[in-house]
């Protein structure tokens, strides 16, 4: 790695965004310890926390047990076995990402009413999560070298035998990692839990807020969330920055041993199927039912019509592109200074930026609500501060994007450059930004989905009279009209559908999910 | 029957012929070298036998037992068979010693069976037990990898290009000790290379595997003398054609009347290699020539060689001490008997 000092304006720049991201947390710190240590005794010390600690636990362990078990049986067999089918269920194991939560979750509370709690909170979650754990083991199994299956199969182990002395022990930081990524995306999950009548602290966090009380108790059950996202960014981190194994040595790939599963092959072709049934199809399905449904099959206080649906998708996509271009002018510096220069300030910026990852987007809009109302009045309900807001909670991811973006344009090609007779700006327009392009485009369309998809911030902070598909559709469902919320649901699911998958298209599976990479 | 019989073994790739048509025996406790450019099919060879994968058609036979044959396919792990791939594959996970006894049962591996005497038979020091495979260095984990292919005393062991990835300097050092802890355990052994004179040095018999068949298998010095064909030749080190007239064990040529005496009479090319080539200074000894060239090597020199009426330059390989410089006239002579092909057989 090269280069001097980082000039004061970058490093003012990155302070800048650091201390944007961080702000929500001290406001939500000062307004908890503001309650006084008697009242915080007193508000935390209730039954109400104790069944949202047990709920919210029990259901990020079962989560992250389903998903590890069907993620991992389902990348295997994609990647070891001859299963008829691989390659499209390689591709559909991809596509619920591309589906919001509450989507899914409004679909299968209006497939069935009675799904409720935490049975219905398990399988949304887990169908709408369980790519996160598919993915990385799926790359992890792709990355294995096949020689040593090969050489354990020479030295008499049986395929099962394999699989648990050397397969296993190789996929645990994919494996592990994968399963924090889904208890965190569980803790910070607002809409589907809702809508599914399951309380969690981000669903007792809105309703405190909605019941009017003071700032106290909403922020002491955001305090306790922070740090139980914490803990699990914490894992994350400790799980893969040791026993990362890779590879010993590299040399020409070759494909890896595929066991010859036999007369197993169409009765595991069939549960893939109806497991494909479950993911995407009844999601996408009941929106598509419900599209054909006329408008009074359900109760619709306002009927969903052309006008409204244009209206709300420009804002959402409007919203989303306002969002994206200012979380990248953020996370550009710190991208920057990430990739090009080190020391303790550089590391202190960047993981301050990183630990914006475990404050959930319902805690970050409360703190700007309460922050605005009370001191910048102006900003309250302002189109500007939910972009504000959207850049803070998707800030860690594109910094990922942005940093490795940087990375792609080594500094010896612009050295290169400047060897050449090119002078500063021309060695940024034709080595620097060519090369960071492809990275930063991932990192905004990767806002951009993020942003149309978003709910919890999006609700607390829009500006009165604009309404988002994802307003609409909450608006709609939380009365029942499944029909109303139909058009709107649709509209973002194909919007985040068609992005995601041109994101995967052009940079592979794993860009369309947030990378937590603390570095 | 020998110790592992290879009859007719065919594999393609989405159409693409591997292995045509390969037949060979190996005697037990003898070490097989098998020779062949890259993608001649050489690995794949390896991985039927090793039973990764199954061959199209032909049978392998493993001291009278059938491998692989018609309707019956034996899995990898029935066969007893060890393997060290290309780059060790060691465990990542695991300490050497964990590595070394991973194919043993579950108690022997808790009692570290045979570790230290295994270490000591690769000629690492009995301290490696605990380290981890990232800290040795690339020849150290191919020695621990045939350690651990050696441990459940397989009937045979299968080495595909397991130097290949070496630096010049720590390959024949760990050809060496690899060579040794083999012969030592009393395994049968193949092992499979591009470099011939791996295959040379190491193999009790060296086969040649091209185009999808087996060539010639015999012992190194029958191979590299005579080779069963200009190609086969050619392949096997350099060497020098020329056209000659046979009769009765002599031939006629460029470079003098030359002693071979397995010629047929009539028209031949004959085949020279260039170390057999001497250089002199008196005129008249032998056939006159011009020197064109000369590369350099350390030890010794390639001398590049015009002979007058010959549209051709030969090679001739000297001690480097002794080159003539470049444009002096020499007289050469050929050292030993000549390998004399029927005209019309091109390298």
């Amino acid at each position: 790695m090269p280069s001097g000092r980082p000039s004061a304006a970058l490093i003012a720049c990155c302070c800048l965004a650091s201390l944007l991201v961080l702000l929500p947390l001290c406001v939500t710190a000062a307004s908890a310890a503001g309650a006084g240590f008697s009242l915080a005794v007193t508000l935390l010390w209730r039954p109400l926390v104790g069944e949202l600690l047990e709920n919210t636990l029990l259901l990020i362990a079962c989560t992250a047990m389903t998903c590890a078990l069907i993620g991992t049986a389902s990348a295997w067999a994609v990647e070891r076995t001859d299963l008829p089918g691989r390659r499209l269920f390689a591709v559909l194991a991809v596509v619920p990402l591309a589906i919001p939560p509450f989507i899914t979750s409004y679909a299968w509370v209006s497939l069935n009413p009675s799904l409720a709690d935490f049975s219905g909170a398990l399988l949304v979650v887990t169908v709408s999560y369980y790519p996160l754990v598919y993915l990385p083991v799926a790359a992890a199994l792709r990355e294995m070298d096949p020689a040593l299956e090969e050489t354990a199969r020479a030295l008499g182990n049986s395929a099962w035998s394999v699989f648990l002395r050397v397969i296993l022990p190789q996929l645990r930081p994919a494996l592990l990692g994968g399963m924090l990524l889904v208890a965190l995306d569980t803790l910070v999950e607002f809409g589907a839990f809702a809508l599914l009548r399951f309380r969690t602290f981000t669903t007792a966090i809105y309703s405190a807020y909605r019941a009017g009380f003071s700032g106290a108790e909403p922020a002491l059950l955001s305090m306790i969330l922070v740090i139980l996202c914490t803990l699990c960014l914490a894992a994350e981190y400790f799980v893969r920055g040791r026993a990362r194994y890779g590879r010993l040595a590299r040399g020409t790939r070759r494909a890896a041993i595929r066991h010859f599963i036999g007369a197993w092959r169409f009765p595991a072709a069939i549960a893939f199927g109806a497991w494909a049934l479950l993911t995407i199809g009844v999601p996408l399905g009941m929106i598509v039912y419900w599209l054909l449904q006329p408008g009074d099959a359900a109760t619709a206080p306002v009927a969903a019509s052309l006008p409204a649906v244009a209206q709300a998708a420009w804002s959402s996509v409007y919203l989303g592109a306002g969002g994206a271009a200012l979380t990248l002018a953020l996370a550009l510096p710190l991208g920057i200074l990430a990739a090009r220069h080190q020391g303790w300030l550089v590391n202190l910026l960047e993981r301050a930026a990183y630990l914006a990852q475990s404050i959930p987007g319902i805690v970050v809009a409360l703190a700007l609500v309460s922050l605005t109302v009370h001191s910048i009045r102006p900003l309250y309900q302002s189109a500007f501060l939910l972009l504000i807001a959207y850049s803070i909670v998707f800030l860690p991811l594109a910094l990922v994007s942005v940093r490795s973006a940087m990375m792609q344009a080594q500094p010896v090609l612009e050295e290169t450059g400047k060897s050449l007779g090119l002078g500063r700006i021309a060695v940024f327009l034709r080595v620097t930004l060519p090369l960071a392009a492809p990275g930063m485009g991932a990192a905004a369309a990767l806002v951009f989905i993020s942003i149309t998809t978003e709910l919890t911030a999006t609700l607390l902070l829009a500006p009165i009279g604009t309404q988002t598909l994802a307003t609409q559709v909450w608006a709609d469902t939380s009365t029942l009209a499944f029909a109303a919320a139909a058009p709107y649901a649709a509209v973002m699911a194909a919007i985040s559908m068609a992005a995601s998958w041109l994101l995967a298209h052009r940079f592979g599976a794993a860009s369309i999910y947030a990378p937590v990479t603390v570095v | 029957m020998a110790f592992l019989e290879i009859s007719h073994l065919a594999k393609s790739f989405n159409g693409a012929k591997v292995l045509e048509d390969v037949s060979f025996a190996v005697e037990s406790k003898t070490l097989v070298a098998i020779l062949g450019a890259s993608g001649g099919g050489k690995t794949t060879l390896l991985r039927l036998i090793a039973g990764f994968d199954r061959p199209d058609s032909g049978t392998i036979t493993l001291n009278d037992e059938t491998l692989a044959g018609p309707g019956m396919f034996r899995r990898p792990e029935q066969r007893g068979i060890g393997y060290v791939a290309q780059e060790g594959a060691l465990f990542p996970h695991l300490c050497v010693a964990d590595n070394i006894t991973f194919g043993l049962k579950r108690a022997e591996r808790r009692a570290r069976h045979r570790v230290d005497e295994l270490l000591t038979l690769v000629e690492l020091p009995a301290s490696y037990a605990d380290r981890a495979p990232q800290d040795l260095s690339g020849g150290e984990q191919q020695r621990i990898a045939l350690a651990r292919a050696l441990a459940p005393n397989p009937r045979l062991v299968l080495l595909d290009e397991p130097f290949s990835a070496l630096d010049a300097g720590l390959r024949a050092d760990t050809r060496a000790a690899v060579a040794a802890a083999i012969q030592a355990s009393g395994a049968t052994a193949i092992l499979v290379t591009h470099d011939q004179s791996e295959a040379l040095s190491m193999g009790s018999r060296v086969g040649v595997l091209q185009n999808g068949f087996l060539t010639q298998l015999c012992a190194p010095e029958t191979l590299y003398r005579t080779p069963a064909s200009p190609a086969l030749a050619n392949f096997i080190g350099e060497a020098v054609f020329a056209p000659g007239v046979a009769a009765d064990g002599w031939v006629d040529s460029p470079l003098g009347q030359l002693a071979a005496p397995d010629a047929v009479n009539g028209p031949v090319n004959i085949m020279v290699r260039p170390e057999q080539i001497k250089l002199n200074g008196v005129p008249g000894n032998g056939v006159s020539a011009t020197v064109h060239k000369i590369t350099f090597y350390g030890h010794d020199a390639v001398i590049s060689l015009s002979l007058p009426g010959s549209p051709q330059d030969i090679t001739a390989r000297i001690f480097s001490h002794a080159a003539p410089p470049p444009g002096s006239d020499v007289w050469l002579t050929v050292e030993g008997p000549v390998i004399a092909f029927p005209a019309g057989t091109d390298a």
